[in-house]
């Protein structure tokens, strides 16, 4: 085969002519079929319908999830989704195969097969059980409960059939003119055909393979069980109850909103004292000349950042109890004369929430101030010493010169370290977890420690609860990391993720 | 560069760096006497309450009783077992990984990277995660605390960052030389990445050596808890073991002591590993 | 935007895969392991499992010895019993985790009062009712006068409705009272003969307590927390709660009620937020541990400590010894506010309904702990050999290599303890001076390892004190308690850290748990 316009002799399966790059298909540019797409994502959400229940009425709450062989559910469920990604991957004569798959299975399934339905529970030996129905038609799931042809059915067939024609119709064609290839993909290896690639990476993928496993097992599956955030799970036997428990959090939970804006709150307010210091640590330990003397506060403040949070709980339990025990007390006692002379009249700084949440913040900042000055000596030993000696010479103290050659040079990193660690706030748990206790709950619940002592706390836990709340927790901070992820491509033009 | 600094200085008159160097003895002091408060009670056969800074009656018993008692011995040993086991896990797993991730024409790496990452900005919580651990049959075994965190997604994509420093140049070399991938990755990349190495496995070690919640989460048996845990409840629940004639104060700041020396010890011979994995993490992430 | 539909794409694939991966994991178990109680034969068990606190000899001191020495006792000898021990503090969550599945479920497990409650009304355990009255224990005539009390507690809702026992006690749960220092009592001016035998009035208590605390200026009580961590709840300051009643409760007319939400607990409020603030009661009662709070007492940093009684008095006393303080403890009566102790409700030894021969285990494991004899030898004093023997020998504990023992040919002695050979192994699961059963003949091996001042401690309690009341559990209760019960402990922390008045906690405590309060009382008066 020969390019069209240079005549070079083409490599077998050769997209892109190596000498010209000139495009060698000659299939002209093409478009997303958007119609089909929105065809399986419509069919998509109808097979989500029966989630979507404000109830925790058992009785009532069909569900398609507590069928017993959900198996219909699932393939169904795949099979739209390769429509939606054969689309994407512009094979959309394939994709009307795989709708046609998911129309067939679900055709099955509502006229054929009937179902083990789980329906609510109900107390017998043996703890819960739940009551099973048999024989329920997948036309009974989807009309969520009510006798005849729900919603769901006209929503699944219409999504199924829009799926299906929208591949003949190409809408973007009339907003773009043309659409030309990225010339970031136009490397070599674009002229070897996909299996020899493969052979030749054959090892990598073996090297690849522990790691995927580990996170298929460790970060994939748990993403699996957000499922119960819809479901009741007391004990034993989950059942799904729709959206009730975010219902419920968001209108009835009296510590929930709490522990969100406590997150919010110590978090933050930490990032920000924390940097702060870290700061003007750094900014004054850049003008120490001895090296030595350096050296030594550097490992100095660097250390307590290796102490566990148990450890330093400890630690500061101890220094700050209310009693002769306590050193800041008896400090304050015998010294300064206060509280009567008596330490155990007091602060009780770990007790007491006027001054837990500033205890917290004193605490982090003793713990991490200095670890947090790694970044921002870095920088500061990047900055040209020519800048220093050019404004001595115009007589700038040094004062000035902090004010206008090291901090501005700090910016960049002050904003990257804020990016960094703003991704991270909804993740707040050992901190607090070790430091808190009843006394203080109102101003140091967050969402970790509630779902903790919700779960683990005595009492029936219902995982379905908690998982919802960690869901929101995970949405909440995927979002925080998305947005992170933006402003950090726009500030220092890279990503975190 | 600072040398020149020094030179300029001598001219003027000295306030600013002794008030500096004061500050900084403060700040040093502030770390420094919490620390070294335990430090002297765990010395001190009668854990003297209050502010004291020496010992009153020197003795080593309590470390005595920290190293010969099981009940506290055993913890300690489950957690260098922990570390050792859990870091060499997490720096192959990151190692492996991160090689792979920089083959940019090898098909399926992005979305192998893809994956990965998308881990860092979603994630199942901490209840799914713990009925995961139930479904694998792994609660109150090791496995619960040692698998999720060898699998780092932050640290592989740190040592990403350390390979991706590697020269091109030097894999055309081998490539040239007849160099299979395995070879460049055994042969080029692991001994040009000896710092990366030791610094991520720091971070790994420091991460597993410190962990408590993972094992207050999965582990309920007695018998396989760590030393952070133990040292949890010595300290604030006071779940002391009998230790003969041991003031049980003096054990416990022993116990404190014994679970930061290792870092304590290691650390200022290191610092310059830990100090480069931060660097390198945050210029590109 | 082609690179982002790509990793959507990536993310979507994964999602997918994943997906498919679980779909085959998903075989929901089939539940209802109904129990096949017909009237049979009564077998012996072949294996079960168990699962218990370390209030059984745990396995660092001998536990595996009291196993096999308790199996050659048991049976034939060939009752094959899998142990589970969870770590102590970690039980409930362990057996909460136990029971989330049915394969994981034991056979035998031992709970306390309101995981009791709480697993019978959820239909989880075995009904032993008509097991105990056939059981040879209840036909001995060995039980004591007060086993009645004890069993009572016992008789739970079940599933049906009906109160029926669940779960069998071989021991008196035993409870707080108050101990006070002698050297405290008399560094504040007063004599033993003010308190001892005497009924105070809380008036009068409370002005020994002011005495003491400007005597010694300390803090007199630092309790472990000012809640308990069960019911009874209020037993670790009993003569400032008094009547009060931390849970839900059956009034006078018949009708449950919220003890929290009653004036008598926001009377006793106001009077520990009094006494905090005038430094009587430690302000870290709030972070203490019971093992804390003993600590803070065994380093004289307090000199009134409300603790169980029996073997804790003299436990307490060998402790202040050790310490070279002045170990003269005296237990005072209960205030005459408060009328009477309250004993706790004795965990309880429950089969779950997924044993399959509940009959087979009550007889051969259950009803076997009160024999008489050898077996309640092992559950009281642990394995021979171990834990204690009767052969000729001398015993000496470490520390005091100097001073051995000398025990002739069958004569019954303690051994030291494997985890603490400072000390003599003082009892296993069943403490002797609460069990619920005397020996046959009264011949109880160990009578004389019992001190007089825990044997005389433990009729003092015995004499002052009733059995707390059982709060039936229905599913709301279920639901809601613990979202309630940490509301009530944040309110009485900050109301006794001076945060708000009592009145003003229990009113925040009703706008923010009031309607699933009213939820359970009103499942609990349907």
């Amino acid at each position: 085969m020969q390019c069209k316009s240079c005549n070079t002799e083409l490599p077998k399966h050769a997209k892109v002519c190596p000498k010209c790059g000139a495009k060698v298909s000659d299939k002209g540019p093409q478009n997303l079929k958007v119609i089909a797409i929105a065809g399986a994502v419509i069919a998509f959400i109808g097979g989500l319908l029966p989630f979507v229940q404000n109830t925790g009425d058992v009785e009532k709450a069909y569900s398609f999830m507590n069928i017993q062989m959900p198996v219909f559910w699932y393939l169904y469920m795949i099979a739209l989704v390769a429509t939606i990604l054969l689309c994407v991957a512009k094979k959309e004569k394939l994709s009307i195969i795989t709708t046609a798959i998911a129309g067939v299975i679900f055709a099955v399934a509502f006229f054929v097969s009937p179902f083990a339905e789980y329906a609510g529970r109900q107390q017998g030996k043996g703890g819960t059980v739940i009551n099973k129905y048999n024989n329920v038609m997948l036309s009974d799931l989807l009309s969520n409960g009510e006798n005849g042809i729900g919603m769901g059915t006209f929503v699944v067939i219409i999504g199924l059939i829009v799926a299906i024609i929208g591949v003949f119709f190409d809408l973007l064609k009339y907003f773009k003119k043309e659409i030309n290839v990225d010339a970031k993909y136009m490397t070599n290896s674009i002229n070897k055909s996909v299996w020899s690639m493969v052979y030749y990476y054959r090892w990598f993928y073996v090297m690849f393979l522990p790691a995927l496993i580990f996170v298929l097992l460790f970060n994939y599956w748990p993403m699996l069980g957000l499922r119960y955030a819809f479901t009741s799970y007391k004990i034993t036997n989950p059942y799904y109850i729709g959206i009730t428990h975010f219902h419920e959090m968001a209108t009835a939970d009296i510590y929930f909103w709490t522990a969100f804006k406590n997150t919010l709150y110590l978090s933050i307010i930490k990032l920000i004292l924390n940097t702060g210091a870290a700061v003007i640590i750094s900014l004054l330990l850049h003008e120490i000349s001895n090296i030595i003397f350096k050296k030594t506060v550097q490992t100095i403040i660097y250390l307590p950042h290796f102490m566990s949070w148990v450890v330093t709980a400890s630690l500061f339990r101890l220094i700050l109890a209310p009693s002769s025990s306590g050193m800041v007390n008896t400090f304050l006692a015998e010294v300064l004369g206060m509280f009567g002379g008596n330490p155990s009249n007091g602060i009780f700084f770990l007790g007491d929430p006027r001054y837990w949440v500033g205890s917290y913040f004193v605490i982090n900042v003793w713990k991490d101030t200095g670890w947090g000055t790694i970044l921002f000596l870095a920088t500061l030993s990047g900055i040209s010493p020519e800048l220093y000696e050019a404004a001595e010479i115009d007589g700038a103290n040094r004062f000035n010169k902090m004010r206008y050659i090291t901090l501005p040079a700090l910016t960049n990193t002050i904003i990257t370290v804020f990016i960094l660690n703003l991704a991270k706030v909804m993740n707040l748990f050992e901190s607090v977890f070790v430091l808190m206790n009843d006394a203080v709950y109102d101003v140091s619940n967050v969402l970790q420690t509630f779902v903790y002592y919700k779960t683990f706390g005595g009492g029936r836990p219902d995982y379905g609860y908690t998982t919802a709340v960690g869901l929101f927790r995970s949405v909440v901070s995927g979002v925080l990391v998305i947005i992170c992820n933006y402003a950090s491509k726009k500030v220092r033009g890279r990503g975190i993720v | 560069m600072s040398e020149i600094v020094v030179k300029k200085k001598k001219k003027k008159v000295k306030v600013f760096p002794i008030v500096n160097a004061i500050v900084f003895i403060l700040i040093s002091l502030i770390i420094l006497v919490p620390m070294w408060k335990v430090i002297v009670d765990s010395f001190d056969a009668r854990a003297g309450y209050g502010m004291l800074f020496w010992p009153q009656v020197f003795s080593i018993n309590g470390y005595k009783e920290v190293v010969t008692n099981a009940v506290l011995y055993k913890p300690f040993l489950i957690s260098v077992f922990v570390t050792a086991v859990g870091s060499l896990l997490g720096l192959t797993l990151a190692t492996l990984g991160a090689y792979v991730l920089i083959q940019y024409e090898m098909p399926g790496r992005n979305f192998f990277a893809n994956m990965l990452l998308f881990t860092m900005i979603f994630n199942g919580g901490m209840i799914p995660t713990y009925l995961v651990m139930k479904n694998l049959h792994l609660l109150n075994t090791l496995g619960a605390v040692i698998f999720p965190l060898a699998i780092n997604v932050y640290n592989l994509v740190l040592m990403r960052n350390f390979f991706e420093g590697i020269p091109g140049s030097l894999f055309e070399a081998a490539q040239i030389d007849g160099c299979s991938p395995m070879g460049i990755f055994f042969k080029i990349v692991l001994p040009l990445s000896k710092a990366a190495i030791a610094s991520i496995g720091l971070m790994f070690m420091v991460t597993f050596w410190n962990d408590y919640t993972n094992f207050k989460i999965y582990i309920n048996d007695n018998s396989l808890f760590n030393f952070q845990i133990k040292l949890r409840s010595l300290v604030m629940d006071n779940d002391m073991p009998d230790v003969g004639g041991v003031d049980p104060n003096t054990v416990k700041n022993a116990a404190t002591i014994v679970a930061i020396l290792p870092f304590m010890i290691m650390y200022p011979f290191l610092q310059d590993y830990f100090v480069q994995g931060v660097n390198v993490g945050a210029v590109k992430e | 935007m082609k690179k982002t539909v790509k990793k959507l794409a990536a993310v979507g694939l994964t999602l997918t895969s994943v997906m498919s991966l679980a779909a085959c994991g998903n075989n929901s178990t089939d539940s209802a392991a109904s129990g096949t109680t017909a009237a049979k034969e009564v077998t012996q068990p072949k294996s079960f499992t168990v699962m218990v606190d370390n209030t059984v000899v745990t396995e660092t001191n001998g536990g595996k010895e009291f196993y096999a020495y308790l199996k050659t006792l048991l049976g034939d000898g060939t009752i094959d019993i899998k142990w589970i021990r969870p770590d102590h503090s970690g039980y409930y969550d362990a057996v909460g985790n136990a029971f989330n599945a049915t394969d994981s479920m034991p056979d035998v497990v031992l709970l306390s009062a309101d995981y009791y409650a709480l697993y019978a009304s959820s239909g989880y355990l075995w009904d032993m009712t008509d097991a105990w009255n056939a059981s040879e224990t209840k036909n001995s005539g060995r039980l004591i006068k007060t086993a009645d009390n004890v069993l009572n507690a016992l008789q739970v809702t079940g599933l049906d409705g009906q109160k029926r026992m669940y779960g069998f006690s071989p021991y008196r749960g035993n409870g707080c009272c108050t101990y006070v220092k002698k050297t405290w009592l008399e560094a504040a001016g007063h004599q033993v003969s003010d308190v001892q035998g005497k009924t105070l009035t809380f008036d009068e208590y409370y002005k020994i307590l002011k005495d003491m605390q400007q005597a010694k200026n300390s803090v007199v009580i630092s309790s472990a927390g000012y809640i308990g961590p069960e019911a009874p709840y209020t037993n670790y300051l009993p003569e400032f709660y008094q009547k009060a009643q931390y849970s839900f409760y059956k009034a006078a007319d018949g009708k449950y009620v919220d003890g929290f939400a009653q004036k008598e607990m926001q009377d006793a409020l106001t009077r520990i937020q009094t006494a905090v603030k005038d430094g009587v009661i430690d302000k870290e009662s709030v972070n203490n541990s019971t093992a804390n709070a003993r600590d803070k007492f065994y380093a004289d940093n307090s000199g009134v400590f409300t603790y169980w009684a029996g073997t804790w008095a003299d436990t307490l006393k060998t402790q202040l010894e050790t310490k070279g303080l002045d170990s003269e403890l005296i237990a005072i009566n209960p205030i005459k506010e408060l009328g009477t102790y309250v004993e706790r409700i004795a965990p309880a030894w429950c089969i779950t309904t997924h044993a399959e021969n509940p009959e087979g285990i009550f007889k051969y494991f259950i009803d076997t702990m009160l024999d008489g004899g050898d077996v309640q030898t092992a559950w009281e004093y642990g394995a021979k050999g171990t834990h204690w023997d009767t052969k000729a020998e001398s015993v000496t504990v470490k520390g005091k290599e100097d001073k051995p023992t000398e025990y002739k040919e069958g004569e019954f002695h303690m051994l030291p303890s494997p985890e603490k050979p400072t000390g003599l192994m003082k009892k296993n699961h069943i403490d002797p001076i609460l069990a619920l059963a005397t020996f046959k003949n009264g011949t109880d091996p160990g009578a004389k390892a019992i001190t007089d001042v825990a044997k005389t401690n433990g009729e003092f309690f015995a004499n002052n004190s009733t059995v707390a009341v059982a709060v039936p559990y229905t599913e709301e209760m279920a639901d809601n308690i613990s979202d309630i019960n940490k509301q009530r402990n944040i309110i009485v922390s900050k109301v006794a850290n001076g945060e708000m008045s009592a009145a003003d906690g229990i009113k925040e405590y009703q706008s923010k748990v009031g309607n699933k309060v009213d939820e359970v009382l009103k499942s609990l008066n349907k």
